[in-house]
């Protein structure tokens, strides 16, 4: 094992592998800047480049720009609160907030240090793990998978909706979005209307594109004002909102950053939860956990860097999957099994026993890209924070054809495109009234995750899959989790009764508050 | 390969502007027609070639085309090549797909033949096509289904799974892949108590469900099965072949089980299986230039290296040429009412 690790290392540090990495990371910082082409599309476009390179090289470029390309989606994320990918919705609930305050330079500064933290965090899981990645495959059946499906469900509370109903109904929205496709159980067509390429559903590329980028876009046109306008002329550049506080930020939250890694790589070891769910799971747990969550989505650096870690760490736990067992841990997973098939290996139990090199490889790729990546992304911050300065008049339109062309590349179907729009329109009505898009993305996302686990559970365990330990634990405590804040509340209220806030807070509730809660 | 894409981007711009050109300067354009399908080589200069993968990226489907596509650019090095995944249904919605596409030559797919077989016999929605109607071109591999169970299971041979007591759980990636309706004809010809769980996201994660003692019995085709039994210690009971599988020769055939009116049942589904990974094109595509193109696939497919590189990634190639293909195929064809019979109990 110990040598396996060394010889990793050792294939990396050849300076033609080095080489490689650096122009992959380059590739795949503009890549992740050019929304919609991030994440799965990065590989995608670059597969037929590594066909006939040697393996370590091939990996070493490939890898590099797939690390590196979750930075640059921050970016545009944080500018002009587009994201780069389906996952990267999160960012810019504080992170734009804070991009409209003039503080674009510390919000980047933030995600770049956290992201570096949370992609090292999610090595170590991957090196941590890979040894017990049977015995985990065996707890994590589809009960327990659907089971954390609803943990996340439950998240949706967290989005940015006016009021509470309002993000439930976006939610909802998502969800029945999504069951828009074949059955994954019968593989019988639901609302598709005869159209097969609506058989694989509405696309997630496509609707992110179209809720953010589209939507986003028209709200900018719609101003007229740069996204930075508002911003204090006097702010830019001022102590406060420069990188080097934003890296200070994830310093002193630095607890923060290990619990949203923490997520991050339990979200990427469960095959098909997933970088939303993850981000999602991150910034809730961290709205929760705050003092002030009131300021969350106000432009709380803790509102980035909490899920900007999770994200980058479930890359690392989602390859234990991947090389295990040849099961795509997340969306970009499923393409670098072609990438090892391309390069001559076979994901699976035999590549653990065979080739723990490699695995080793993949890992110090991954650490080292994801370092790297924050540096360089650091390095050109200043220049990017700039872009939030812009006239929209400028940055609209490239950014609505290049999010356009992100969603046809991801299913080659003109009707992507087209699904792109219609989402764009009605995320602009939607947003008006209030409602989250957020929201409607993680329903959107859990959907297919719940419906397909629920279905496989029913199937193999009955319904008394629920009583299966692990998933009567998740299940259960998200009960208490539900019931836990009511429950609170209507013990409390006696204190802000007539009789003041405080003393003899218990005396009075069994007084007063009796009726209600039984 | 590394010009991939921007070579795509000029030929595109090319080709735009010549028939930009072309329309502006003449209203008549059937000379260069009835030209390319005299010449087909002609035909073929500067087009793209679409081939439809009806699987996801990572599958053994997928990596027989795009490991190709080197090859094939040599023996095509005009046409820019380009592989598309359209996943789902089965593979239904990538067969229909090249089912549907204009017969010009340029849209084919390497579809699973007993799967598009079983779904038509089967009369699964949304299948648009007829197994004897495709445009064939030729075969690159046939990799018969081996069934196997679980490295821990008390089912370590096929007699043990006939003589079961308890429910057999099968777990298969997919309602409708050709690995699911293998498991629905060996329990329909075979009593023994059975469930068939269809809905894991694919044959990886079935193949995971198998490990962790979820389900007892998978079902996968060729190089996916053989790998589970050498790799994971799974017990490789049947292969639904007429012949023993090349790298695992000890596993007995489908036809050595049952009685003989059994084993006549289960004949066409093995034989179906000697056809498996077919190129295919929608129906009407140019005689010439299916030939043509046949005769590239067949001159690609037949370089070592495809065959190495494939090897390695344990998809073994098996390349068969069209007058061969079309042979086999009628008559698989004569015996699809019966294969429907099994199919349909």
């Amino acid at each position: 094992m110990g040598q396996a690790l060394l010889d990793g290392l050792l294939m990396l540090l050849e300076p033609t592998s080095l080489v490689y990495l650096t122009i992959g990371m380059a590739i795949g910082l503009v890549f992740g800047f050019l929304p919609g082409l991030a994440g799965l599309a990065t590989l995608a476009l670059l597969m037929p480049v590594i066909i006939g390179m040697e393996p370590v090289q091939g990996l070493a470029f490939i890898l590099g720009a797939y690390g590196a390309q979750s930075f640059g989606g921050s970016i545009t994320s944080i500018l002009f609160n587009v994201p780069g990918s389906g996952e990267q919705v999160v960012t810019t609930f504080d992170g734009y907030p804070m991009a409209r305050k003039g503080q674009a330079g510390r919000a980047l500064g933030v995600s770049a240090a956290s992201s570096a933290f949370g992609g090292m965090f999610g090595v170590v899981i991957l090196l941590l793990a890979i040894p017990v990645a049977l015995q985990l495959i065996t707890y994590l059946r589809p009960p327990e998978i659907f089971a954390l499906g609803i943990v996340g469900i439950m998240v949706m509370g967290v989005s940015s909706a006016r009021t509470k109903i309002k993000g439930v109904i976006s939610g909802a929205f998502g969800l029945m979005l999504s069951f828009i496709g074949l059955d994954p159980i019968t593989g019988i067509a639901r609302m598709t209307f005869g159209h097969l390429e609506l058989n694989s559903g509405l696309g997630i590329t496509a609707m992110t594109m179209g809720l953010f980028a589209v939507t986003e876009m028209l709200v900018l046109y719609t101003r007229g004002q740069a996204i930075a306008a508002q911003a204090p002329v006097k702010t830019r550049g001022a102590k406060g909102s420069r990188v080097l506080d934003g890296v200070w930020d994830t310093v002193r939250n630095w607890k923060m950053v290990i619990q949203g890694g923490v997520i991050g790589a339990i979200c990427g070891l469960v095959p098909g939860m997933g970088g939303t769910v993850a981000m999602f799971g991150a910034y809730g747990y961290a709205k929760a956990r705050s003092k002030d969550p009131d300021s969350f989505g106000k432009g709380n650096p803790v509102g980035v860097l909490a899920p900007e870690s999770a994200n980058n760490a479930k890359e690392g736990g989602s390859f234990v999957p991947t090389l295990a067992f040849g099961i795509p841990g997340s969306s970009g997973m499923a393409l670098v099994i072609v990438i090892l098939l391309i390069l001559g290996y076979v994901p699976g139990p035999q590549m653990i026993d065979n080739h723990m090199d490699i695995v080793f490889l993949i890992a110090w790729i991954c650490a080292l890209s994801n370092v790297l990546a924050s540096f360089l992304g650091l390095a050109m911050a200043p220049l990017f924070a700039k872009l939030a300065f812009l006239r929209p008049q400028l940055l609209a339109p490239p950014l609505v054809a290049i999010s356009l062309i992100g969603a046809f590349v991801d299913t080659r179907f003109m009707l992507s495109v087209l699904i792109a729009v219609i989402a764009g329109f009605a995320g602009y009505v939607l947003r008006a009234l209030g409602y989250s898009l957020a929201g409607v993305i993680l329903g959107f996302v859990l959907g297919p995750i719940v419906d397909q686990n629920l279905g496989l559970a029913l199937q193999l365990y009955g319904s008394g899959f629920v009583l299966r330990p692990i998933t009567a634990a998740i299940l259960g405590l998200t009960l208490v989790a539900v019931l836990w804040g009511p429950v609170r509340k209507a013990l409390r209220r006696p204190k802000d009764g007539p009789g003041g806030p405080g003393d003899g807070a218990i005396v009075g509730a069994g007084e007063q508050a009796g009726g209600s809660i039984r | 390969m590394r010009g991939h894409y921007a070579k795509g981007l000029m030929l595109a711009g090319t080709a735009a502007a010549t028939a930009l050109v072309l329309t502006a300067c003449s209203g008549d354009a059937s000379p260069t027609a009835g030209s390319e399908d005299d010449d087909p080589a002609a035909f073929y200069e500067g087009k793209t070639l679409t081939m439809v993968v009806p699987y996801n990226p990572g599958g053994g489907f997928d990596a027989y085309l795009r490991l190709l596509v080197p090859y094939l650019e040599e023996q095509l090095p005009d046409t820019t090549i380009r592989v598309e995944n359209q996943p789902g249904g089965g593979g239904l919605i990538g067969a229909n797909a090249v089912y549907q596409a204009e017969p010009d030559g340029l849209t084919i797919g390497l579809i699973n033949y007993p799967g598009a077989v079983f779904a038509e016999v089967t009369g699964t929605d949304g299948v648009t096509f007829e197994s004897t109607e495709w445009t064939q071109y030729g075969r690159l591999g046939a990799l018969p289904p081996l069934v196997y169970t679980s490295p821990d299971t008390e089912y370590t041979s096929f007699d043990d799974i006939l003589g079961a007591s308890d429910t057999v759980k099968f777990g298969l990636g997919g309602v409708g892949s050709d690995a699911y309706y293998v498991a629905v004809a060996i329990s329909n010809v075979f009593d023994f108590p059975h469930e068939i769980i269809g809905g894991y996201p694919g044959s990886n994660e079935a193949d995971a469900a198998l490990l962790a003692g979820e389900v007892d019995v998978s079902v996968n085709s060729g190089g996916a099965g053989v790998l589970m039994v050498e790799g994971s210690g799974a017990h490789g009971v049947v292969a639904v072949s007429n012949e023993p599988l090349e790298q695992l020769p000890d596993v007995p055939v489908i036809g050595e089980f049952g009685d003989a009116d059994q084993q006549e049942q289960l004949a066409p589904l093995a034989s179906v299986y000697d056809l498996e990974r077919m190129v295919v094109g929608p129906p009407g595509v140019p005689e010439a230039r299916a030939d043509y193109l046949a005769e590239a696939i067949f001159a690609a497919a037949s370089e070592s290296g495809y065959a190495d590189e494939m090897e390695a990634a344990s998809y073994p190639v098996n390349a068969l040429n069209r007058a061969d293909t079309m042979e086999l195929s009628s008559t698989v064809s004569e015996s699809i009412e019966s294969l429907s019979a099994l199919l349909s109990d």
